[in-house]
């Protein structure tokens, strides 16, 4: 119980820390809202007037605290491009994007494991080496080059999608989890490599422990010892590492979304970044952080559940 | 006859080359003898107890036969030898902590040995019937109360690290005496454990041969563990088998030189105090040493755990004082106090000579391994001088004189020859240097800054029988040559009657 206000407590006062420092980002950048909206054209009347509407012409103390206490009750305001408020905007994006990490990150689940096994079981050298090039490969592309590549795969050659097709989950969910499988590969790959390469060390470090010589002296056969008793102790740390991964999809998402023309949080971001439209940004940062905080949680409870000799 | 081995050769294949780690070993055992085979570290004893449960890693290979009950082992694939793990053959190791999965709860650790055996369909000739889960579970819990488990139906939800190392070694008994085997292999069985706990393990290995008529090879060390339950004994050395007999012929007429110098080791007189001065190097006062655990909760006063109470004590000049005590009783905690390195405690810790010098119990994890021993001992000359040299500059006085960088060298040579050292070792690295050079090592960088005072946290524990009796000559030695007072932390009450003048004892 005290564990988790202390976590609540961390939580808010990163999300505090947070706000803060995108308000401050956006100070600092050049240009505004207004500017990006009139266009250089505009005559310096019509964006005096425009700033006075957005409020920007207030100082940046008073816009924060404005801002704080609005997003206290959870109104993230109005986008300054969209003219909408920020909460509607963010509404069926929130959706799309969670559809895209989820498959990404069952992906990573499903494939890392036993790829992860496959490898650590290669005891030639050949085996290790093929093993090692493959994992290292996959590492080192991001995503959204894979993107590029997964859209001429299977868009253009194999005519499995069409880019930009998207359909709304509202009119279609399996519709539009058929059009993410694509996007979600182009995300998971590299972190299946990663996992692959991490449960591999886990798993060869976890066979030379004490305990896996007194299972074969129990009359294991070696899968017996893999399944029975090495497998559990290996994937200890892999959970850690998957509080990691999943932040890593979030963040990797932003991109490959733009790729695949993914109408998600993340192409929001990109635009809104672009446009100056700060509250959407502060809304979509917020978020993220949000999640991932909240995400490192959840993995250090499932952390105490599988070892038991972790005490929170 | 149950076991019999003939010619066995071992050999580890490692980039270096090959090292044969046993040459050529053939003994026998029968059914219900207890057998003790003892030697000191890389003697091949524990490569031996390896090979007979056929747990040797791939980069071993052997030779000779191991026939169990008439069949040969030696020619059986993993699968033939995988019948007889567990079932016929267990084995019990040193570390139960780590020998034991953390992750899963000991009495279905247990438990395993029953779906892995009794159930197993397997013909091979011994009759096994089916069990239920509730079946299975009753027959752990009745092991458990075999083996003197507390609370069996408690222990048995337990995983390893709630439990204390005996009640965990008593679960590893328990696991390997599951399936009734016919012969135990314990590889060590009590080293990892306190002196009483040892005894109880040793005595209860004993109950279960006399009861169950299982053979046990008692693989270890210690020759007091092998004299106390073992009715034959074979002295490994190098690989070979230097000498066997019983027990009785072995300890009063041992024949071999190497035998001899392991009987001397145990045998040593108490030591005969005969020191009369009333100077003191270290007073402790009122001493009472905690640890202070934090609060969760914001504003809450953190809890303080006692280590221990009200402690008064005092090291005279050129005197070994003992702290003996279980693990967990708090020596090494007081030790830190009195070095400064802990400073959560009440009470007066007064030191009359300059601040002591440590020793530790792991040789090799407190010296450099990137550093040559010269420029380890070296060290904290330079520190001194860099001092000195500092307060030089800042203009103090009384500073006293500074050694040269030849003076250094010079002094670190004369250390190597205090500590029975030769010279050319300046030149070498931790890992070249065997386990007893290193803890000479140690002992040389404790009195190279010229201290008079040392704390040795078990200082010989990890050393076999016959190091550990010249590390403690040696350190005899410096007591007398240097007049050197001295803190003796260890668990191993017949070590510290040989070295201490007087002794403590930590409840």
């Amino acid at each position: 119980m005290k564990y988790v206000l202390k976590k609540i407590l961390t939580l808010i006062i990163a999300l505090l820390l947070i706000s803060i420092v995108v308000f401050l980002a956006f100070s600092v950048i050049p240009g505004d809202a207004a500017i990006s909206k009139l266009g250089t054209e505009a005559t310096p009347e019509r964006i005096a007037e425009l700033r006075e509407m957005l409020g920007l012409d207030k100082p940046i103390l008073e816009r924060y605290f404005i801002w704080l206490g609005n997003a206290v009750q959870l109104d993230f305001g109005t986008s300054y491009q969209y003219n909408v408020s920020v909460n509607s905007l963010l509404g069926t994006r929130i959706i799309n994007s969670s559809i895209l990490s989820i498959i990404s990150f069952i992906m990573v689940i499903v494939f890392s494991i036993p790829i992860g096994i496959f490898s650590a079981k290669r005891r030639s050298v050949p085996g290790r080496t093929a093993m090692t090039t493959i994992t290292q490969i996959t590492m080192g592309v991001p995503s959204f080059f894979l993107g590029v590549l997964i859209t001429y795969l299977f868009s253009i050659i194999l005519k499995m999608f069409r880019l930009g097709d998207f359909v709304s989950p509202a009119d279609s969910f399996w519709g539009a989890c058929a059009y993410l499988v694509f996007p979600a590969i182009a995300i998971a790959l590299p972190k299946i490599a990663m996992t692959v390469k991490f449960l591999t060390t886990s798993i060869r470090a976890e066979l030379h422990k004490d305990y896996v010589r007194t299972a074969y002296a129990k009359g294991h056969t070696k899968n017996g010892v893999l399944y029975g008793h090495v497998l559990k102790n290996s994937l200890v740390p892999v959970i850690t590492f998957m509080g990691v991964i999943v932040a890593e999809i979030v963040a990797g998402s932003i991109i490959v979304e733009k790729v695949f023309s993914v109408p998600g949080v993340g192409t929001l971001l990109i635009t809104a970044i672009t446009n100056r439209d700060y509250p959407v940004v502060e809304a979509v940062v917020l978020l993220f952080a949000f999640l991932i905080i909240v995400i490192n949680f959840i993995v250090d409870m499932i952390y105490k559940i599988v070892d038991p000799r972790v005490k929170i | 006859m149950l076991l019999e081995v003939k010619d066995l050769k071992v050999e580890f294949h490692t980039d270096k080359g090959v090292t044969k780690a046993v040459k050529g070993v053939s003994f026998g055992m029968n059914d219900g003898e207890i057998l003790g085979i003892v030697g000191e570290s890389g003697s091949g004893k524990s490569t031996l107890g390896m090979t007979l449960m056929g747990l040797l890693p791939g980069t071993a290979s052997y030779t000779g036969q191991v026939l169990f009950d008439g069949a040969d082992m030696a020619k059986m694939s993993f699968e033939e030898l995988r019948q007889y793990k567990g079932d016929e053959i267990s084995v019990v190791f040193q570390e139960p902590m780590t020998s034991l999965n953390p992750l899963i709860r000991v009495g279905k650790q247990v438990e395993e040995m029953l779906t892995l055996h009794v159930n197993d369909t397997q013909d091979d000739g011994r009759l096994h019937e089916k069990l239920t889960k509730a079946q299975r579970k009753e027959r752990v819990l009745e092991m458990f109360r075999n083996v003197e488990l507390p609370e069996p139906e408690v222990t048995y939800r337990k995983y390893p690290h709630e439990l204390s190392g005996g009640q965990q070694q008593r679960v590893m008994i328990a696991m390997a005496l599951m399936c009734s085997p016919r012969l135990l292999i314990a590889d060590e069985p009590t080293t990892a454990l306190d002196a009483d706990v040892q005894d109880q393990i040793l005595d209860l290995l004993k109950e279960i041969n006399r009861k169950q008529g299982t053979a046990i090879a008692l693989v270890s060390h210690d020759l007091r563990v092998i004299q106390r339950i073992c009715q034959n004994v074979l002295v490994m050395y190098k690989g070979e088998i230097v000498e066997r007999g019983t027990v009785d012929q072995i300890f009063n007429n041992p024949q071999d030189e190497y035998t001899k110098q392991l009987i001397d080791a145990i045998k040593q007189e108490p030591k005969q105090s005969d020191l009369d001065t009333a100077d003191t190097a270290l007073e402790v006062k009122d001493l009472t040493v905690f640890y202070q655990i934090k609060s969760e909760v914001l504003g809450q006063k953190p809890r303080k755990k006692i280590i221990c109470e009200n402690m008064n004590f005092e090291v005279r000049k050129g005197e070994i004082l003992g702290l003996v005590g279980k693990s967990g009783s708090g020596k090494s905690t007081i030790s830190r106090a009195i070095l400064g390195l802990h400073k959560d405690y009440t009470g007066e810790i007064i030191h009359h000579t300059a601040r002591p010098q440590m020793i530790f119990q792991d040789s090799s994890a407190s010296l450099n391994p990137a550093r040559k021993i010269g420029w380890i001992l070296e060290e904290p000359l330079k520190n001194q001088a860099k001092y000195w040299q500092r307060q030089a500059r800042a203009g103090a006085k009384n500073i006293p004189h500074i050694y040269t960088p030849e003076e250094r060298k010079a002094k670190v040579l004369d250390m190597l020859r205090k500590v029975e050292l030769p010279e050319e070792f300046v030149n070498r690295y931790p890992r070249e240097l065997s386990g007893g050079q290193k803890q000479r090592v140690n002992i040389a960088l404790a009195l190279m800054s010229g201290s008079k005072f040392v704390i040795a946290d078990e200082p010989v524990s990890s050393l076999d029988v016959t190091i550990q009796d010249q590390i403690l000559k040696l350190l005899l030695n410096l007591q007398k040559d240097l007049g050197l007072s001295m803190l003796f932390i260890s668990h191993d009450v017949n070590v510290v009657k040989r070295v201490c003048d007087r002794v403590i004892h930590l409840g």
